[in-house]
């Protein structure tokens, strides 16, 4: 993982790129359509960058330019959620789409998450 | 061969939903299951309906709408639909694009209703997020109490250390009163010389040469009480030093050992001897503040270990420091009745402890296990000894941070 920091990897129509950023704070551009036939190399993605992030920092997604979300893309981000919890890890989640928001409000997951 | 009767069939039996829509999305056909699915209950009613209004969010149409003016001539996506009931329903979408004799983009397509198969999944997403969150706090709950009795044991030990304090104290106070008397005596001494007396007399008559000798002593007795209570003093420093329980540095563990008995005398002085075979080991890469915290748990326990036999004769505490296999091995030993078969294995569990009410808190080895095993990716366990006793042990992964 540690090897991909900064450059774009595309998987399927989505787009990912990690910023390590500064103040312990770590931040992943997410880009592009998030689809069940991706949102398991998502998942690996975000699972290698979480094990590999000092404990007790930030993590962000930044979603501006995420423009579809699938209900497989949302079991991803709760699956971020737990694992980035284990790590005493913070999950922000930045400039979502209202239209992948309401994907969240309709099937009941705005609660879990902190919206930047 | 002709199918058509076949594929007619399946579609009007099928529980899948088949359509037919023009670009803009009005339905130009949807089989039974669709009709009853999205709640149309008359055929006449479905003339003119746009599925855009079943959408149950507006914006996926920019969606479709993308892939429509695209070269795509397919589409998978999966679609949620908000049926005449209000009842939300996840589908995956399978569509195929083709013109009309007019010229006109006429989607075909099918959606199968996954919404059971979705809810169940982010059923059990949600549920993982709140067993997360109940873990959570259940750390946080633990690390708290795991604080407090490293607090509370602090506490205990200064007693112990008062205690130990107090005693070259007692000596150091009655020896300044003798050596304040010898200077006066000395000083009366002088007085006579200047005043002509024979030195011979004096010396008989004052006793100088049993103060010259004794004072001395004195002052070696002195200095060692000074340094009895600076070591002490030093140990519980080192001890009680409050860090950052993840930060890891290179540890002297066999200097760590001698700390800990400095400071746990009094819970083993009277009732048990220590045997010390501490070997030469390297620096260990750990949490001293942790690692601190264990030692003193398994000594102090195997010392209660002893104290509850009540008997008579004193009891041994071995300890052991080795290096094997790159590994460095720590053992405690005591003369105590041992570990009781039955709960063996519940020793490292939270909350579970042997001793009396008020007197342990059952997480001491529990601490012990976390701190070890998780913190240090070391192991700790223990075996009783065959005449009587129990031994615990850990080892940590030897070498230094270089």
């Amino acid at each position: 993982m540690a090897e991909n920091i900064g450059e774009t990897i595309e998987y399927d129509g989505l787009f990912l790129n990690t910023d390590t950023g500064s103040n312990n704070e770590i931040k992943v551009n997410v880009k592009g359509r998030l689809e069940t036939a991706n949102s398991i190399n998502f998942l690996n993605y975000m699972t290698q960058l979480i094990d590999a992030s000092p404990t007790g920092c930030d993590l962000i997604l930044e979603m501006s330019e995420l423009y579809y979300v699938s209900s497989t893309g949302i079991g991803a981000f709760t699956t971020i959620l737990v694992n980035s919890k284990k790590r005493n890890m913070q999950l922000f989640i930045k400039n979502m789409q209202p239209k992948v928001m309401s994907v969240l409000e309709l099937l009941g997951f705005t609660d879990f998450f902190n919206f930047i | 061969m002709n199918y058509s009767g076949g594929f007619t069939r399946l579609i009007n039996d099928s529980k899948i939903l088949f359509f037919v829509t023009k670009k803009d999305g009005t339905i130009l056909y949807l089989n039974p299951f669709g009709q009853k699915l999205l709640g149309i209950t008359s055929k006449n009613i479905l003339e003119g309906i746009n599925s855009i209004q079943f959408y149950a969010n507006p914006d996926d149409k920019d969606d479709l709408d993308s892939i429509l003016n695209s070269e795509q001539s397919s589409f998978d996506i999966e679609i949620r639909l908000l049926n005449k009931d209000g009842r939300l329903i996840t589908g995956h979408e399978f569509g195929y694009i083709q013109k009309n004799d007019n010229g006109e983009q006429e989607i075909y397509g099918f959606i199968n209703d996954i919404s059971d198969f979705i809810q169940l999944n982010l059923d059990t997403a949600k549920l993982n997020i709140e067993m997360a969150e109940a873990n959570q706090k259940l750390q946080d709950a633990y690390n708290t109490m795991a604080q407090q009795e490293k607090m509370a044991t602090i506490g205990e030990l200064a007693a112990g250390v008062a205690h130990e304090i107090n005693n070259p104290l007692g000596f150091i106070k009655s020896n300044s009163r003798s050596l304040k008397k010898y200077l006066e005596m000395l000083t009366d001494v002088f007085q006579k010389i200047s005043n002509s007396f024979s030195l011979k007399e004096i010396k008989n008559a004052d006793k100088v040469d049993f103060i010259l000798s004794d004072v001395k002593d004195v002052i070696d007795e002195n200095e060692d009480g000074l340094n009895r209570i600076a070591r002490i003093t030093e140990s519980l420093k080192r001890f009680a030093r409050m860090g950052d329980e993840d930060v890891k540095a290179d540890f002297d563990l066999n200097q760590a050992i001698l700390d800990t008995l400095n400071i746990a005398q009094l819970q083993y002085k009277y009732i048990a001897d220590i045997k010390l075979e501490l070997g030469e080991i390297p620096m260990v890469f750990c949490n001293g503040d942790s690692i601190n915290q264990v030692l003193l748990n398994l000594i102090v326990n195997a010392a209660n270990a002893i104290e509850m036999l009540e008997s008579k004769e004193r009891g041994e505490i071995k300890i052991t420091t080795s290096l094997e296999n790159n590994l460095v091995t720590f053992s405690v030993s005591d003369s105590g009745p041992g570990i009781e078969p039955s709960v063996a294995n519940k020793i490292f569990d939270p909350f579970f402890t042997t001793k009396e009410v008020g007197k342990g808190t059952g997480l001491g080895l529990s601490l012990c296990y976390d701190i070890i095993v998780q913190k240090h990716q070391g192991k700790i366990w223990f075996e009783n000894l065959e005449k009587s006793g129990a031994k615990f042990s850990f080892i940590l992964p030897g070498g230094t941070n270089e």
